[in-house]
């Protein structure tokens, strides 16, 4: 068990990542194409190179992991949720996303621009239960005549990205959209199982129901000879396999402006991953029930009595090749902004995903412009904690860096926080000037 | 334990994602799960009759239902069968026979049937027969021969032969004789030759042989002798006493039974050098009675019922033996000795037959009509233990459950052992099973319900966890006193246990 542990703490330990990244909605200087905006247009003219980008993020609804890894010194920490038990919602969600851009190039030509782009992403997303935490934390002896919602939905996946990206300027609006060549690197990944453990109060029967049975799906990441038996070969980040599990996704955007006012509406990542190469559906029956062996079962049977062995049997899961899809993050995000001042203005943005509801982030965000620089300080609220961001963006010449962070104490000390979002931006831009971020007869 | 290990690997599963956000993890390089929760899970969940136990088991045990519902168990021994290729074997024939006249009379060769035997007709059944002709003359030698005693549709063996000018001796093939009839007057056999030169005359042979390559028949008849064949004596297990340590259980009516398929067409009697009864304490009884004394004569095949089999069967019961009285003396084995003896009286008027499929098998098997009581029975077992794995528990409260159907009260106790040393004992006092309430029809009326808990704090689950056997001691007592009830087939003892258990940090 610790070993499966372990393997999944190294898969991950390479591919924390994004989400939210709010600060990036409201950029008024950007001289690259926007991955969250994709109709917002670049500011200068010609061409853009855009370097190695990455921007991750974690989330979580329930108790910082801080609360309940704990370090015991010399690199072993140990999983306790004693101290967080009442910490913890009914349901409760992970999402943890690595956005690696590692090398695009824009041209922007007057009223059109054009990108062309390719990335690795990676991310997990998890819903798990209160109850889920309960029963490993305290067993089902406490639980016996309930029903424990061990119900649950996981999803660890990473892929290829190359986008092709439009943005179209009509007038005070822009139009933009981006098509992404998507290939799949590797899934583990459930469906939501609704998933019930009732201990029956006369021996402690037990009774696993699930109305369609437990299911989970792999592309080449697991090895499962049994729940005694499995190993986890999860790639992350890999550079091959550019033409396996192929499907298409879609950006589309709208980005506005007009004196004071500006705003933005984005619908990210519409679309599946198809699932093909080396995939694998494991299934359980909907019902599965434990009610001890039986004797009789042994009486011309030499064998000893295992029980070890009887309630792996029961649990055994059934394996088969299955082509499967998933979702490859539907988000929205919206902007709307005042330009109070040449050097202040506000932006109130909220993002949400399909994954979860409760992840969902609402923001304030302050805009300070000092000639081609903006320095953004946000307020927002993710999963239910307050958060300080900060972001700037900085050119010098056909230099532009932007660096934004969305909670600072979450960057800081991640293993207390439960919003933490980081990224970063390089760009060398070869065209026109940049005009300034806002005239003043805008203002006006 | 393989409970907290399905339960780690499903939360593992779920909780990847949240060491996802660790800051440190590039310093991991252990993750210790908390296991110190603790788990309920059911053990053992066995309903069992008494048909379900006689089923799930290889012993020589079976029980038979009553139509009433009402249940005998039968103990049986191997059948013992006897074919007639045991009693008649083939004659592998190899030595010629010289035939030393025109006319000449050989005994048939079979050595192996008993020496007063009387063969009346005998059916070849795959056998060949072959001669050798000589003669010095140096022309072409005809000879007929014939068996007028083998037949075939009406008409005796008869051949021709000629040996031709030049040669000294003619070696025949092999003529098939399956199916001709051999028909025989005082057991022999005579065979006829003429032997006739080209101008007709007549003349005796040099040499005249003639060789069966075996003799067997597929029917003999005739009368075979009075002939003893000992079977054997065997044991029976009667396992109800096999770990008896005091007290009683009384069977009422008890019976050995002996029955016998016969297909041999004549008579048999079995005479009964012994029957005896061993008890657990090694106590021997014969059995007495009528049978012993006398024998039985087995029905048998008339001469008008070729190929059929007769059945027959001999019970000794309380009422024609002392078998009442040595069976509750705690039976553990039956050993039998019997002879069966064919033509008893060796009449050679009778006569009889023999088909090679012929066979007798003598079935011998106890049984107990479960109609008893037991009286401060006790009795004791000793299983072999092995906890390798469970070193991972801290304390443990298991959780017995039994309903009981049966008319017996009983008194469980275990003992953990470690090298011999008992350790622990399961239940603080005996754990009893009520009895169930029935009536004489077989309803039950209610159930003998118990539940009991058993906790092993941690000062006492290393006595259980270290020990490598249990020693199991059960009382079982007829709460009605010495008055035999019956035991039905929908009787049922429901025997549940489950298990909390917390494992150590």
């Amino acid at each position: 068990m610790r070993k499966i542990v372990w393997l999944f703490v190294f898969c991950f330990c390479t591919n924390l990542a994004v989400a939210q990244n709010i600060n990036w909605l409201a950029w008024d200087n950007i001289r690259q194409h926007n991955p969250l905006l994709p109709a917002q247009m670049k500011q200068d003219e010609g061409f853009t190179l855009t370097l190695a980008g990455l921007g991750f993020s974690g989330t979580n609804s329930g108790p910082a992991i801080g609360d309940f890894l704990l370090d015991q010194g010399n690199g072993v920490f140990t999983l306790d949720f004693n101290n967080v038990i009442n910490d913890l919602d009914p349901r409760n969600d992970l999402q943890y996303n690595l956005d690696l851009n590692l090398a695009s190039l824009d041209l922007r030509r007057g009223s059109n621009m054009f990108s062309l782009g390719y990335g690795i992403r990676a991310r997990s997303n998890l819903a798990y239960s209160r109850d889920l935490i309960l029963l490993y934390e305290q067993g089902n002896a406490g639980f016996i005549g309930e029903s424990l919602d061990l119900s649950h939905q996981l999803e660890v996946s990473s892929f290829h990205q190359v986008h092709f990206g439009y943005v179209k300027e009509l007038g005070a609006i822009n139009l933009g959209a981006r098509v992404k060549y998507i290939a799949g690197i590797s899934d583990i990944s459930t469906p939501r199982n609704d998933l019930s453990l009732f201990t029956s109060p006369d021996i402690y029967q037990l009774s696993l129901t699930s109305p369609t049975g437990i299911t989970f799906n792999s592309t080449g990441g697991v090895d499962y000879n049994g729940l005694d038996d499995v190993t986890v070969d999860f790639d992350a980040i890999s550079f091959g396999g550019l033409t396996d599990n192929k499907s298409i996704g879609l950006d589309l955007g709208i980005y506005g402006k007009s004196n004071k006012i500006s705003y933005a509406l984005s619908a990210l990542d519409i679309g599946n991953i198809n699932w093909s190469q080396n995939s694998t559906q494991y299934s359980s029956e909907d019902t599965l029930l434990y009610e001890g062996f039986d004797l009789l079962d042994f009486l011309n049977d030499e064998n000893d009595i295992v029980v070890e062995d009887s309630l792996l049997a029961i649990l055994d899961l059934e394996e088969r090749l299955f082509q499967y899809s998933t979702g490859l993050g539907f988000r929205i995000n919206a902007m709307f902004g005042v330009d109070i001042s040449e050097v202040y203005g506000l932006a109130l943005v909220y993002s949400q995903n399909s994954f979860s509801n409760s992840l969902s982030t609402y923001g304030l965000i302050n805009k300070f412009r000092f000639g081609k620089q903006q320095l953004n300080l946000s307020l927002s609220s993710t999963a239910g904690s307050f958060n300080v961001g900060l972001g700037g963006s900085f050119s010098a010449g056909p230099l532009q860096i932007i660096l934004s962070a969305d909670n600072i104490l979450g960057v800081l000390d991640p293993d207390s926080a439960n919003y933490s979002a980081l990224r970063i931006g390089t760009s060398l831009s070869f065209g026109k000037s940049a005009q300034p971020i806002i005239e003043k007869s805008d203002l006006k | 334990m393989a409970f907290s290990h399905a339960f780690k690997f499903f939360i593992a599963i779920a909780l990847l994602g949240l060491l996802g956000s660790c800051t440190d993890l590039t310093e991991v390089s252990e993750i210790e799960t908390d296991s110190s929760g603790e788990y309920a899970l059911p053990l053992v969940n066995t309903s069992a009759t008494i048909l379900d136990i006689a089923e799930n088991t290889s012993s020589n045990a079976s029980v038979r239902v009553d139509p009433d519902g009402r249940l005998t168990v039968l103990y049986s021994a191997e059948p013992v069968r006897r074919e007639a290729r045991d009693i008649f074997a083939p004659v592998e024939f190899g030595l010629p026979i010289l035939i030393l006249d025109t006319v000449f009379v050989v005994p048939l060769p079979v050595q192996s049937f008993p020496a007063d035997w009387v063969l009346n007709s005998a059916v070849f059944d795959n056998v060949n027969i072959r001669w050798v002709i000589g003669s010095e003359l140096q022309e072409d030698i005809t000879v007929q021969i014939s068996i007028p005693e083998v037949m075939s549709s009406g008409s005796s063996y008869q051949s021709t032969f000629v040996l031709p000018a030049g040669e000294t001796f003619l070696n025949t093939p092999d003529e098939s004789l399956d199916g001709w009839e051999l028909v025989l007057q005082n057991n022999d056999l005579t065979v006829e030759y003429t032997a006739t030169r080209p101008n007709g005359e007549r003349i005796l042979l040099d040499d005249l042989v003639f060789q069966f390559d075996r003799l067997d028949f597929s029917y003999i008849e005739g009368f075979f002798g009075r002939e003893v064949n000992p079977v054997q004596g065997n044991v029976i297990t009667v396992g109800a006493f096999s770990n008896w340590l005091s007290g009683g259980l009384w069977f009422e009516e008890p019976r050995v039974n002996i029955r016998v398929e016969n297909s041999f067409g004549f008579p048999t009697r079995a005479e009964f050098n012994q029957i005896r009864f061993t008890t657990v304490e090694d106590n021997v009884f014969d059995l007495e009675g009528e049978f012993i004394d006398n024998g039985v004569e087995f029905d048998f095949p008339s001469l008008g019922e070729v190929g059929v089999v007769k059945r027959d069967s001999f019970v000794f019961t309380p009422q024609n033996s002392n078998i009442q009285l040595v069976f509750n003396e705690r039976v553990a084995r039956v050993f039998f000795d019997i002879n069966a003896i064919g033509n008893p009286d060796n009449d050679p008027s009778i006569v009889g037959f023999i088909t090679n499929d012929s066979y007798y098998e003598v079935f011998t098997d106890v049984e107990m009509p479960l109609n008893m009581y037991a009286n401060d029975l006790l009795l004791t077992d000793t299983f072999d233990l092995d906890f390798g794995g469970f070193e991972n528990i801290d304390s443990a409260e298991f959780k017995l459950v039994t309903e009981n159907d049966f008319p017996f009260q009983l008194d469980i106790q275990g003992y953990f052992r470690s090298n011999g040393v008992t350790t622990d004992s399961l239940f603080v006092n005996p754990f009893r099973i009520e009895p169930g309430q029935v009536t004489g029809d077989g309803t039950v009326l209610s159930r003998g319900e118990t539940t009991t808990f058993i906790p092993f704090e941690p000062d006492r689950i290393e006595n259980a966890t270290s020990a490598d056997e249990m020693v199991f001691i059960v009382s079982m007592q007829s709460p009605g006193g010495e008055v035999p009830e019956w035991i039905f087939d929908n009787y049922a003892l429901d025997l549940r246990l489950g298990a909390k258990v917390r494992l150590a940090e």
